[in-house]
């Protein structure tokens, strides 16, 4: 029999306080373990910027610039608002039109490896060009992404000094216009890549349970919390899809929501993967070598994709709502009153086979919420979730 | 052909050793961990398995030493054949969770080294759980298939 772990108070801990009641076996702490911390950020060689200072103070520019909308008044920010977890309180937002599914978080999208619900792009920088020019969302094109960056001298300098000259036009689906779509999408993923979730409870009782420190109060988390923790890491088994420190596999699941849908999901964004003119072995792509871009070259489709939506991080989560790519539930107890029943037939294909009703009970629910509301770190720095001033808005190398 | 949760259970599915065990059991192969997490068992690579025909000795081994969850990993595969056995004239590898109900959202391709040696590129195993392994070739008239089951952490 392994021994047991009180709570997160290391071996050796002769006292179980208040907050630390809960025995896990080894085999649950080794789970935990593999939650926290955070890795490095993943590299995206196909974005030679990604990592640029210059490039992501440009990026956030952008990101709240409602210029760049059709009609002026909407901007990336306004569907990924950092009020709101980068995410959207509607279901579905609102901007030039009404989007076809809920916004995703932004938090620790650059761990992600496909983006959107359906992973239509394999980048971030791809990503961000959809949104600028979909009708109903910003509804921009690249002749007027170009007028704004060309009648604003601090973003044409900042542009220029990041990719050289502007072009001296960009009309739509020339190499022109979409070399300029492609750096304004490599700026915003430069921002977005620094949109990274700050250490939680969670993660600094994983940290003295790692480190075998008894700690004080403030390194755990509430014995209704740690109850959660071990339903989500075992008997819930949310763990086998939202695994790791950034809590998701990156990967597409159908869960097999109800109701009437026409939604592909996963099946629909391979296809459209595939084509964009801006994936990684496509022509704007800074590093389109096979290595690199292993990802898209293996990537195959089967009718089980059909109705499959991606895992999205639970860190922040209780900033995000409402859930899931509709935007169905409005609570995190929503959310969990669904995985306990699973009612209903799914909307569209198969639902996962791992996934059984689980009966949870109410107590259960409430301690996985008190788990999951652990996930949340302290916020951003606010130079990060805001347009910089006129002030600061210098142009680069000053 | 997918392998599903109905044909797993056929007796052909061959044995990984995990370290430190004696005798045969169910491989189980820790995902690379965070470097402060616990260790877990690794399988002593390569393994090995006959196909449920017998006509080969399926030897397999991933590249890097190791599979790690959520990272694309190649396979080295090294047939035996046994005697009598034909020359094979495809060989694919892939990977299924016989109790989810799906494999892989990769579909690998594997390519001749020469002699008995192939690589199968672009696995992945993108969820912890039980997996299985399955090398399938053809040869002559037969397909004949290897399964290696593996726990992924």
């Amino acid at each position: 029999m392994a021994a047991g772990v009180a709570g997160f108070c290391g071996a050796g801990c002769d006292r179980v306080p208040e907050k630390s009641r809960v025995a896990f076996t080894e085999e649950e702490t080794r789970q935990i373990l593999k939650l926290s911390p955070l890795p490095e950020i993943p590299k995206n060689p196909t974005n030679a910027f990604a990592d640029n200072p210059a490039a992501g103070r440009l990026g956030q520019r952008l990101f709240f610039d409602v210029r760049l909308s059709a009609d002026g008044r909407f901007s990336c920010a306004t569907c990924h608002d950092p009020a709101h977890g980068f995410s959207d309180p509607k279901p579905l937002s609102v901007a030039m039109g009404t989007t076809e599914r809920h916004s995703m978080p932004l938090w620790n999208v650059a761990y992600q490896r496909w983006f959107f619900w359906n992973g239509r792009a394999d980048s971030l920088w791809a990503q961000a060009v959809q949104p600028l020019l979909h009708p109903d969302e910003m509804a921009s094109s690249p002749e007027h992404v170009f007028a704004v960056l060309s009648g604003d001298a601090i973003l044409k300098a900042e542009y220029e000094a990041l990719f050289g000259p502007l072009p001296a036009a960009a009309r739509s689906r020339t190499p022109e216009a979409d070399r300029l779509l492609s750096n304004f999408g490599k700026a915003i993923e430069a921002y977005e890549r620094r949109i990274i979730s700050t250490a939680s409870p969670f993660d600094r009782s994983v940290e003295a349970l790692r480190n075998g420190k008894t700690g004080g109060q403030s390194d755990r988390i509430s014995e209704s919390a740690q109850r959660g923790l071990r339903i989500f890491t075992g008997r819930g088994r949310c763990v086998l899809c939202h695994a790791g420190p950034n809590f998701s596999d990156g990967e597409f699941h159908n869960i097999g929501l109800p109701g009437i849908s026409v939604d592909q999901g996963r099946f629909e964004g391979i296809l459209d993967v595939r084509d964009d003119r801006f994936n990684g072995p496509g022509v704007f792509s800074d590093d389109r070598s096979p290595a690199t871009n292993i990802k898209l070259r293996f990537l195959t489709m089967k009718i089980n994709h059909l109705g499959e939506f991606k895992t999205p991080t639970l860190r922040n989560v209780e900033q995000t709502a409402p859930y899931m790519h509709d935007g169905r539930f409005a609570t995190l107890r929503a959310v969990l009153d669904f995985y306990s029943e699973l009612p209903g037939d799914p909307a569209y294909g198969h639902r996962e086979e791992t996934l059984k009703p689980a009966h949870f009970t109410e107590q259960e629910k409430d301690d996985i919420e008190a788990f999951l509301r652990t996930l949340t770190g302290a916020p951003l720095d606010d130079s990060l979730t805001r347009p910089f001033p006129a002030a600061e808005s210098k142009p680069v190398g000053r | 052909m997918k392998l599903t949760s109905g044909n797993h259970l056929l007796p052909f599915l061959c044995i990984l050793i995990t370290a430190g065990s004696a005798g045969c059991k169910k491989a189980q192969q820790a995902a690379q961990p965070p470097a402060s997490a616990m260790p877990a068992a690794a399988v002593i690579w390569p393994a090995k398995c006959k196909t449920e025909r017998g006509s080969f000795t399926v030897t397999i081994q991933p590249t890097g030493g190791g599979i790690t969850l959520n990272k694309h990993f190649s396979l080295n595969i090294t047939l035996t054949p046994d005697e009598g056995a034909s020359v094979p004239t495809s060989v694919s590898a892939t990977a299924d969770m016989p109790s989810h109900g799906h494999g892989m959202n990769t579909a690998p391709e594997t390519i001749h080294e020469g002699g008995q040696r192939y690589r199968a590129n672009g696995m992945l195993f993108h969820m912890a759980g039980d997996w299985s392994i399955m090398v399938e070739i053809t040869a002559g008239a037969k397909i004949e298939r290897a399964f290696f089951p593996i726990t992924i952490e």
